[in-house]
């Protein structure tokens, strides 16, 4: 890994050019990358063409967040970013620490999230092309709304902003698709596009092929798995089902992976420990992963990879959409998100849970302790950064996990 | 909690209407709690939520037995989480979810929320829902609402004012109004109105007046505190036009002064921006630990005022982190006085003495200096601070004077700095450490701007002006992370001493990082690190890098600039110097005794005020 000093160097000489170069080198690699199936490569390229987008075509790329219904911008020829994604590539890459530090100086707090603090950090080393538009959600973080604007200004784009109201509330769907046709009419009025709801109306179809598939998926990954991927290969599958959906791509990268994994895929071994991971995954190697695996443990369901949405109607897209949005279970009561995680427990018979309390995530982690003694499963809230690798104590994680695991062993015994 | 005969409603955040709880037959309870409650205890809530969410759950604990239901708003993460705690301990309680933009869509979602909310309590009471007794409530609250704004331009001490305003909206609005008009009947006492340096108060919701009383005794007056306990809870916008009495109960709350989770706050930081310099003169931006939310204002402030009107503190609002706040905000106050010279009046003995004395006591020396008349330190002292720091100081002083073999009336003023300044009762004044440490470097190494100092139990970074007066400046939280004890921990973990340290510092080799920025963790993983057989020397340099890290962090929050010195305990540690060094990339001076600076700075003050009190005596 290069010195701090090098990487801020580099850093501080970063223009929207000079990263442009730096995705292609990007590109060049996955593009040249030998991938042991066809899914990988179909998420790797996928993703890569997001950041492509960005950086070569940034007039037709929308940055958003998690959450965002990508459903309104492909209809539009709009290319989304998950803003998420790119804490997650700093991340990956260790480069955060030299990111984080100029976040600080404009007065960020320390204690926002670090995939906020990343991307933030990004668009103020002037290392973005300002996108078509940027748009945020407010379900889920606190962040989102005040961190997203502050990139829009920084650009400058516009802003757009949906208010995923609480789920359960008197008139919670109606207000939130009336929101999301409002931002739909104006946005197609402003970018001139004929035909905008049948195309509408199609991206709400792929978006329900889509769902199909990924069930089908989650279906088969209660029993089967691809023994040579890393651990946790399947993490990031969570920005299929946000930024790909509605577009021909999200639909083939779900029906690719069942494919490959019916043909390609093992049963999953009847001895392992299976666990079941809360909250978004480490995006870098984390040393709780690495210890699961060495200690014949397998992660078995991401919680953001799974959904309970209904099945969506392209005849009603707008509340369609709204429904799937608010049927998302970390929103609304704590009882909700709980009944989901021990569905999933049986579904996976999962033996224990690890929840990733992110540092700087109020909502994943603020009441984990509370909620887990409801769970169906032990559950072992490892507070970590999911984005800062520098912040994670390897010994103290590792002695955790471990006597997690020899819980968990123990029980299975009795 | 004032005894009623009514049954209490309890609630948690300024977008719920009052009128609907008082319409439906009970007494509205504003779930705030005290400034002690931030802290205490352990809840099922996490340690990342905020002091403030905490201080409501056991607000609510202590009165659980009166409250019959408690509305929470989903108006940032923690509260969520605080209706979390409700939900899993099926405490009766309703949710409410606040819209974070004002448009027709949420005024109507918003109108069928509060709508429900009046129906459920009239359910729960037994009650007919009732128009005309809602518009009857409506109009006792905006008779209030109005009275209070009256009482607020009074000539009131504000923290006074504050308390009030709270104890008022917590009784029967009736009750409220008779308390209001016997207050404003009295005469007008114009004490404190505009006699301070005229400040905006922003940020966090901070429970209690103390943080309000200690900026007020530091010399300012509070022009406006847009705090959701004070403006942003009543004022309401009179924008009444929709027929539906819930509709226009949604249109005024929500069209309130936005709080900062709103899409339309940005627009409410551009008219508080614009107060400065004309209303005000400096603004104070409060932040409770983990509020994201109103961090993003102090981007606002930064970006549109710069840094140096800007007050920011963190505070948890505990009573045992009032004295940081003090220094901070006095600091802050001497930078927008210019406050150079003490006041000496109340001094009548004549002094014909020609030496100055300056104390520091801090956490963990006392450091005494005495300047001749031209600033030339005659005699420095360093002593442990013990219990009884007066007493220790006064011994002190006798030992530099015996040194010099002069008496008590040759020291012609002595000034007290440091975190138990107010402790030394033989000090003509006091004054903040900030102020003497940057009046100290600059008289010693005259062309510095940038002031590091690594204290024995607090850090502080300073940027001073080219007219020699502070700008900025930042200071460490409660916590031990970037100063002195942290060093003296870690060698002690490693067992060795500090000039041990820095010998190990130099060796070359890896560094492994730390990466707990809590001090006793760091000592535990660097004895879990020793265990793994990493080198002493590597582990050193790591312990080097996190306490960098920390003061880089101190350091970017006020903007580097360059030339720049290390003081304090800290600079004695040259292998810590180094690594700070090599990570600003600029070379950093060290005094000669840099742990006398802020003494050296204090006695500069009282040879200014003596000087300056020659002179009005001479003229």
């Amino acid at each position: 890994m290069p010195s701090n000093k090098l990487i801020d160097r580099v850093m501080n000489r970063l223009t929207p050019g000079r990263a442009r170069l730096a995705v292609l080198i990007y590109g060049l690699r996955l593009y040249t990358t030998r991938y042991n199936y066809a899914y990988d490569r179909l998420h790797n390229r996928i993703n890569f063409r997001c950041f492509f987008d960005a950086f070569f075509k940034p007039e037709k790329s929308v940055w958003m967040t998690l959450l965002f219904p990508a459903e309104l911008l492909y209809p539009l020829g709009l290319s989304p970013i998950i803003m998420e994604s790119v804490g997650g590539i700093l991340g990956a890459l260790g480069l955060t620490r030299s990111f984080l530090k100029n976040t600080i100086e404009k007065g960020i707090p320390s204690s926002l999230c670090t995939f906020h603090r990343a991307h933030l950090s990004l668009a103020l080393k002037n290392g973005l092309y300002p996108p078509a538009f940027v748009t945020a959600v407010s379900a889920l973080c606190d962040g989102n709304l005040r961190s997203l604007q502050e990139v829009s200004e920084f650009f400058p784009s516009p802003f757009f902003f949906i208010d995923i109201p609480e789920p359960d509330t008197p008139g919670a769907q109606e207000f939130l698709a009336s929101q999301l046709e409002e931002l739909y009419s104006r946005l197609a009025f402003s970018r001139r596009v004929p035909n905008s709801v049948d195309r509408l109306k199609r991206a709400v179809e792929l978006a329900e092929e889509t769902r199909i598939w990924m069930n089908k998926v989650n279906k088969l990954r209660a029993e089967r798995y691809f023994p040579d991927q890393p651990p946790m290969s399947f993490a990031w599958n969570v920005l299929n089902q946000t930024a790909h959906l509605g577009c021909e791509d999200g639909r083939d990268f779900y029906k690719t992976l069942y494919h490959d994994l019916e043909t390609e895929g093992k049963p999953i071994p009847e001895n392992v420990l299976r666990f079941l991971v809360l909250h978004l995954p480490p995006t870098y190697k984390h040393p709780a992963i690495d210890t699961i695996a060495q200690k014949n443990g397998m992660v078995v369901m991401e919680e953001f990879n799974t959904n309970s949405w209904p099945p969506l109607d392209p005849e009603d897209p707008f509340g369609s959409i709204a429904e799937r949005l608010l049927s998302f279970h970390l929103i609304g009561p704590p009882e909700r998100r709980i009944r989901h995680i021990n569905q999933l427990v049986e579904q996976y018979s999962a033996d224990g849970i690890l929840s990733f309390s992110h540092w700087g995530c109020r909502h994943s982690s603020g009441s984990i302790h509370m909620m887990k003694e409801k769970f169906n499963a032990p559950c072992l809230p490892l507070e970590t950064d999911l984005v800062d690798s520098e912040s994670a104590s390897e010994g103290q994680i590792k002695t955790r996990i471990e006597s997690f695991i020899e819980m968990l062993d123990s029980r299975q015994e009795v | 909690m004032q005894k009623s005969d009514k049954p209490v409603i309890a609630y948690t955040c300024s977008y719920i209407p009052l009128e609907i709880i008082h319409a439906a037959g009970y007494q509205p309870f504003r779930l705030i709690g005290t400034t002690e409650m931030c802290t205490e205890g352990e809840t099922g809530l996490s340690r990342t939520i905020c002091p403030y969410v905490h201080a409501i759950l056991h607000n609510y604990q202590e009165h659980r037995e009166d409250i019959v239901k408690t509305v929470i708003t989903d108006s940032c993460d923690g509260m969520k989480k605080l209706h979390d705690v409700f939900s899993l301990e099926e405490i009766p309680a309703e949710f409410i979810s606040i819209p974070r933009q004002v448009n027709d869509f949420s005024i109507k979602y918003l109108a069928g929320q509060y709508k429900l909310l009046y129906e459920n309590f009239c359910r729960d009471n037994s009650r007919k829902p009732d128009k005309a007794q809602l518009e009857e409530s409506l109009a006792i609250y905006d008779t209030l609402r109005s009275k209070l704004e009256e009482l607020r331009s009074r000539a009131y001490k504000y923290a006074d004012f504050f308390t009030i305003k709270q104890e008022l909206l917590l009784k029967d609005p009736e009750e409220a109004l008779t308390a209001v008009e016997k207050e404003l009947r009295k005469p007008k006492e114009s004490k404190y109105k505009g006699s301070g340096i005229p400040v905006l108060i922003t940020g966090s919701p901070m429970p209690g007046a103390e943080l309000l009383s200690i900026i007020e005794e530091a010399g300012f007056s509070v022009e406006y505190n847009d705090s959701c306990l004070d403006a942003r809870w009543t004022g309401l916008s009179d924008d009444s036009r929709d027929q539906d009495i819930f509709s226009n109960l949604a249109r005024r709350y929500l069209s309130k002064i936005p709080c900062a989770r709103m899409y339309e706050r940005k627009e409410e930081l551009e008219q508080l921006s614009a107060l400065y310099p004309e209303t005000v003169k400096g603004i104070i931006h409060i932040r409770m630990p983990f509020c994201d939310l109103y961090g993003f204002d102090l981007v606002h402030f930064f970006d549109a005022l710069g840094k140096d009107p800007v007050l920011s503190i963190e505070t948890d609002g505990t009573p045992q982190s009032a004295g940081q706040v003090k220094t901070r905000v006095e600091a802050f106050a001497e930078i927008l006085s210019q406050k150079q010279k003490a006041d000496f009046s109340g001094r009548t003995a004549v002094n014909n003495g020609s030496y100055y004395c300056g104390i520091d006591i801090g956490s963990t020396t006392v450091d005494g200096v005495i300047l001749d008349h031209r600033g030339r330190v005659c005699s420095q002292r360093i002593i442990k601070t013990g219990p009884g720091s007066d007493k220790a100081s006064e011994n002190l002083m006798d030992e530099m004077l015996d040194e010099l073999s002069l008496s008590r009336k040759d020291i012609a003023g002595v000034i007290a700095t440091g975190y138990g300044r107010d402790s030394l009762n033989f000090a003509d004044d006091r004054i903040t450490e900030i102020t003497c440490h940057a009046r100290g470097v600059l008289h010693l190494l005259p062309e510095i701007r940038f002031v590091i100092d690594i204290g024995g139990q607090d850090s502080k970074v300073i940027k001073i002006g080219d007219d020699g007066k502070v700008q900025a400046f930042q200071m460490n939280d409660k916590c031990a992370a970037g100063t002195g004890r942290f060093l003296e921990v870690m060698a002690g973990a490693l067992d060795i001493d500090l000039p041990m340290m820095t010998d190990l510092g130099k060796e070359p080799g890896e560094t492994v990082p730390i990466s707990s920025v809590c001090t006793v963790f760091a000592e535990s993983e660097v004895i879990s690190l020793m265990g793994k057989g990493h080198t002493s020397s590597s582990i050193v340099k790591g312990i080097y890098r996190a306490i960098t890290n920390r003061l880089e962090g101190m350091v970017r929050r006020i903007g580097f600039i360059v030339p720049a010195a290390v003081t304090g305990g800290g600079a004695l540690n040259k292998g810590l110097v180094k690594t700070l060094e090599s990570r600003l990339d600029t070379p950093l001076s060290v005094p000669e005794y840099p742990q006398i600076v802020g003494a050296v700075g204090a006695a500069l003050f009282a040879m200014d005020s003596c000087s300056q009190r020659t002179k009005e005596a001479g003229s």
